[in-house]
């Protein structure tokens, strides 16, 4: 009997391990993988929050919506990665800290 | 001599519209008149060229418009005298009912200010006169002024003054007499200065004017007087509201109110009667008359003989309880206040106002300016008889008066149109007779009437003056009767004089230049009607008063006449008459004898005739007395008070300073205003572009960078939430 | 038995961070995504123990089988190397990244402390608040399968092909993204100087 919580709080570092992916790795590639880490520990939680609410109803509502987010999952992963390949045509590199054509122009004062 | 008769205040709409009609119809003609005046200036500026509507146009308006006054003040006459209802039993002490119709047009409490109509018979049978005098001579204005260029102004400005004439009788209040007092004054001015190119014309207007007003301040401090005690009394609640109007006052003066008997009303009267003293060319404001002269002669007609200078002593009439509510031979009440003041003034003042005239008039020369000098001699016998007590005598005269002297001004205009000449001067004239035999015959019939010849309107007219006066209390009355009846043998005297020089006699005019011709058809009707006036007060009056026949209710017409307006004085006694028949006679021989037979060379060539004549031709050094203070004290005064002003100006440089001052000071928060202003915005601004740079610099174009704010921002939210839920 | 599934809870758990690490730190992107799959199959494990089969083989063939390797031929085609902790020494290795470190622990303590002492000071019904029914029959496990198709086939109709819709959306949007037809001359110039320096060094 593994008490619901213990999957919140894995979810949670697992969520906090993935924003750090997401905050500090050059390649964009890493980056995806990073939000892929995040996407699956809210699938735990949904899990988790279906077993402490839903399960003595019949109401598998959480697992639902898990299955959903990883269908969201997957088209962002494919539309991700087309934009990735299009910019590495463009600028031959991934690394997202060398990109930064949008950077807001110098003002001569 | 105090009225008798007791007044009923009866309301009827009918009318009181029909009145108002009276008074309206002159004005809506004038002010008609006087737009299509403007329009002819105008038309005549814009097309350069002396355009004026068709004579025949704009004078039938004038006179349709003085007609349909005739009509309705016809129709208000008879019907006010039917609903009168006086019976042989009640002739000596009736019951006069006074129709009043009076609108408000300010809250009740907030002032005096009214508009009101109150037909007494005082207004009724003036109203009635007035009209038709006023018609006839706008009909004789139509030939006298043709071919004027500014006969549409003339007209304008004549039915202007009619409406305000009406409006004035009409009156039911002080305060609505004083706004058409004042309007008649704007009048008269207007209309003296008819020729105002002519720079005696306007200085003419301008003396009348300022004389007149001289009287207006008089009569306005009056009825503040009265005003201010009427209120008094309705704080104290002795009376119901505060008023002004006739009816009001006479009864509150009539039952005697605490502080409104005669121990104060002696000096409001007494001011009232000082605008009649400028209004009705009293001694010493009847400078302004002569002058007056100035005008058209239809003008001197209307205004200056018959309706404006009788305006001030109708005004006398009116409030004639004012003067009068009790006996003055009760002398416990005379000798312990000023009661006794008002009427002497007004008696003294007119008798030798009346003396004056007379002697002012020997000595002119110009026709019309004769006329005025007779003009101010019989006010000042209108005065007089007012002062005595004698109201039905005053009215009487002024009646009487009103019709001869208009239709003397109307001859006398008739004349100047024949000579073609400006003035007519006496020593310039004669032998006009034969050349202008209407004029001859009305003129003569005039006469008559001015000199008090036995028989004629003016002699019973006179004679009740006379009486008056002599049954009077006034202090040294008999004094002043002697001065009248030699100002009666003066009156004679100098008629007879003018007749003489102007008709009889040979031509003293130069044939060659002045070929006097006959009088038109509208002016020879206008004489004829006024002359038959004249001619039909004088049967009627010789047959009622003198013979007894004719009698209305049993009494003769002066009974009547008194009985109507609440006094009566003694009956016509011939005996009595004797001494101004034989005045009348005597002047009329001396006239004759001096200026037709040339004889009595040493009457007219006397040293003490002479000095009275030089005095008589300065007139009296009374105008002159008025320059002098008017140019003296006034001026000095004027002067102290123009350097008080100049170091005001002086002031004003100081205030320049000032000025400058706050110039400097406007300045300079002006200058502080755009330093701190520029100041503040420019720091607000710099603030701003400052954490603008700032800002700018986290907008790397690096995704990570805006990854991370959004995580902090998400923690932040995150951090709240929780925080809020736990606590 | 309960203590089995625990012992299993808490092995998986280091599992999943260790492969968390690695995906971090690992020299190529390719073998990032290697470390991902054995994540994903982690949770998986995760969800069989708790009681919900589908969702362990839906992970299973949907994450694993799909995503990851969508990814890795992904990073095959843009391939890119580089290193996250560079230098030998511990504190080389952490020492570009100190201001990271710090907010990574402050977002930690938040997402994870916080949260946990917010829901378990809520009273929850805890009679069901159990995961990791060791004492499940094989129907059970069917019936909640069929629970679970039923509900998605009748609560959640409308849900299912808006899903299928954004899906096609996805494919579709991403082959608009990635094709080209392109020649030699309308390369960037990067790209031709690495065609060139390839062709060159043949």
């Amino acid at each position: 009997m593994i008490d619901a919580t213990w999957y919140l709080g894995l979810s949670g570092f697992l969520f906090a391990g993935g924003l750090f992916g997401v905050l500090t790795q050059k390649n964009a590639m890493r980056i995806l993988i990073s939000v892929e880490i995040m996407l699956n520990s809210a699938n735990l939680a949904m899990v988790a929050f279906n077993g402490m609410f839903g399960l003595g109803i019949g109401n598998l509502d959480g697992w639902i919506f898990a299955l959903i987010v990883i269908g969201v999952a997957a088209a962002e992963a494919a539309i991700g990665l087309a934009i990735f390949l299009s910019v590495y045509r463009n600028f031959g590199e991934i690394t997202v800290s060398n990109i930064f054509t949008l950077k807001e122009q110098e003002v001569a004062n | 001599m105090a009225e008798e008769s007791l007044i009923n205040l009866v309301e009827n709409d009918t009318l009181i519209t029909l009145a108002a009609l009276v008074i309206v119809i002159p004005f809506l003609t004038g002010i008609a008149l006087l737009i299509m005046r403007a329009i002819e200036i105008k038309k005549s500026i814009d097309t350069d060229t002396k355009f004026k509507f068709d004579e025949n146009l704009t004078g039938n308006i004038g006179v349709a418009g003085l007609g349909g006054s005739v009509i309705m003040a016809l129709i208000v006459t008879i019907q006010y005298f039917s609903q009168l209802n006086l019976t042989k039993e009640n002739i000596s002490h009736p019951v006069i009912n006074w129709v009043v119709g009076d609108y408000n047009f300010l809250p009740s409490g907030t002032g005096p200010f009214k508009w009101g109509i109150a037909l007494s018979p005082l207004s009724v049978i003036m109203m009635l006169l007035l009209s038709i005098i006023a018609f006839t001579i706008h009909l004789y204005a139509t030939e006298y002024m043709h071919g004027d260029s500014a006969f549409t102004r003339f007209f304008g400005t004549l039915n202007f003054f009619t409406g305000s004439m009406f409006g004035f009788v009409l009156s039911s209040n002080l305060f609505m007499a004083f706004v058409f007092w004042e309007l008649l004054g704007f009048a008269s001015y207007l209309l003296i200065g008819y020729y105002w190119p002519k720079a005696s014309a306007s200085s003419a207007a301008k003396k009348a004017f300022l004389y007149n007003k001289v009287g207006d301040v008089s009569f306005m401090i009056g009825i503040a007087l009265i005003w201010s005690r009427t209120v008094n009394l309705t704080n104290s609640g002795l009376i119901t509201a505060p008023t002004l109007d006739y009816y009001w006052l006479k009864h509150y003066a009539q039952i005697g109110i605490e502080g409104f008997d005669m121990a104060f009303l002696w000096l409001p009267s007494l001011l009232i009667f000082g605008g009649a003293v400028g209004k009705s060319a009293q001694l010493p404001l009847f400078g302004w008359l002569p002058e007056a002269m100035e005008g058209p002669t239809p003008v001197s007609a209307l205004l200056h003989s018959s309706t404006m200078v009788k305006a001030g002593l109708f005004l006398g009439a009116r409030i004639y309880s004012l003067f009068f509510t009790i006996d003055l031979t009760d002398l416990s009440i005379v000798e312990n206040s000023f009661i006794w003041f008002t009427p002497n003034f007004i008696a003294w003042i007119g008798t030798l106002t009346a003396l004056a005239g007379g002697l002012m008039a020997l000595t002119a020369d110009d026709l019309k300016k004769v006329l005025a000098f007779s003009t101010i001699s019989q006010l000042g016998f209108i005065g007089l008889a007012l002062g005595a007590g004698g109201l039905t005598a005053s009215f009487f005269h002024l009646i009487s008066h009103a019709t001869f002297k208009s239709l003397l001004f109307l001859c006398a205009g008739a004349i100047i149109h024949s000579i073609h000449k400006p003035h007519a001067n006496l020593s310039e004239l004669g032998g006009l007779k034969k050349h202008m035999p209407h004029t001859y015959w009305t003129m003569l019939i005039g006469l008559l009437g001015l000199a008090g010849v036995p028989l004629m309107s003016g002699f019973w007219s006179k004679d009740a003056v006379l009486l008056a006066m002599e049954e009077s209390d006034i202090f040294g009355h008999q004094f002043l009767l002697i001065l009248a009846i030699i100002t009666a043998g003066i009156t004679a005297f100098y008629s007879a004089k003018l007749f003489i020089l102007t008709f009889l006699g040979e031509a003293r005019y130069d044939k060659e230049t002045v070929h006097p011709s006959p009088a038109g058809l509208k002016t020879r009707i206008s004489l004829w009607i006024i002359a038959s006036l004249v001619i039909i007060e004088s049967l009627w009056w010789t047959f009622s008063i003198g013979l007894g026949q004719f009698n209305i209710l049993g009494k003769n017409f002066e009974y009547y006449l008194g009985s109507l307006l609440g006094q009566h004085q003694s009956e016509f006694n011939i005996v009595f008459a004797i001494p101004s028949i034989l005045a009348v006679l005597i002047g009329i021989g001396l006239a004759v004898a001096i200026y037709h037979y040339n004889m009595l060379e040493v009457l007219q060539n006397h040293p003490v005739m002479h000095k009275i004549f030089a005095i008589a031709e300065r007139r009296f050094y009374v105008d002159e007395g008025i320059y002098w203070f008017a140019s003296n004290p006034v001026m000095n005064v004027g002067d102290k008070f123009s350097v008080v002003d100049k170091k005001f100006i002086d002031g004003i440089v100081i205030d320049k300073v000032i000025t400058q001052g706050t110039l400097t000071v406007a300045d300079t928060s002006d200058k502080f205003d755009i330093k701190i202003i520029d100041k503040f915005v420019n720091l607000l601004g710099d603030w701003i572009s400052f954490i603008g740079k700032r800002l700018r610099k986290l907008q790397t174009g690096m995704t990570p960078n805006y990854a991370l704010m959004m995580v902090i921002g998400l923690g932040l939210i995150l951090t709240y939430l929780t925080i809020s839920t736990l606590f | 038995m309960s203590v089995f599934l625990q012992f299993i809870f808490i092995t998986v758990a280091i599992f999943l961070i260790i492969t968390m690490y690695m995906t971090w730190t690992v020299e190529k992107t390719m073998q990032a995504s290697y470390w991902l799959i054995l994540f994903l199959v982690g949770i998986s494990i995760l969800f069989l123990i708790a009681n919900s089969e589908i969702m362990f083989a839906f992970q299973l063939s949907i994450y694993g089988g799909g995503i990851s390797v969508l990814l890795l031929f992904a990073a095959l085609l843009a391939q890119h190397d580089d290193y996250l902790f560079v230098g030998d020494s511990i504190f080389g290795k952490i020492q570009g990244l100190r201001t990271q470190i710090s907010v990574f622990l402050i977002l930690a303590i938040n997402l994870i402390l916080l949260p946990i002492l917010a829901i378990t000071n809520t009273n929850y019904n805890t009679e069901n608040s159990v995961l990791g029914d060791s004492e499940r029959t094989v129907s059970e496990a069917f019936l909640d399968t069929a629970r679970f198709s039923h509900q998605l086939w009748t609560e959640y109709s409308v849900v299912i092909p808006f899903l299928s819709l954004l899906l096609l959306t996805a494919l579709l949007g991403s082959i608009k993204l990635v094709i080209r037809e392109w020649e030699l001359e309308e390369l960037s110039d990067i790209m031709k100087m690495r065609y060139e320096t390839k062709e060159d060094a043949k």
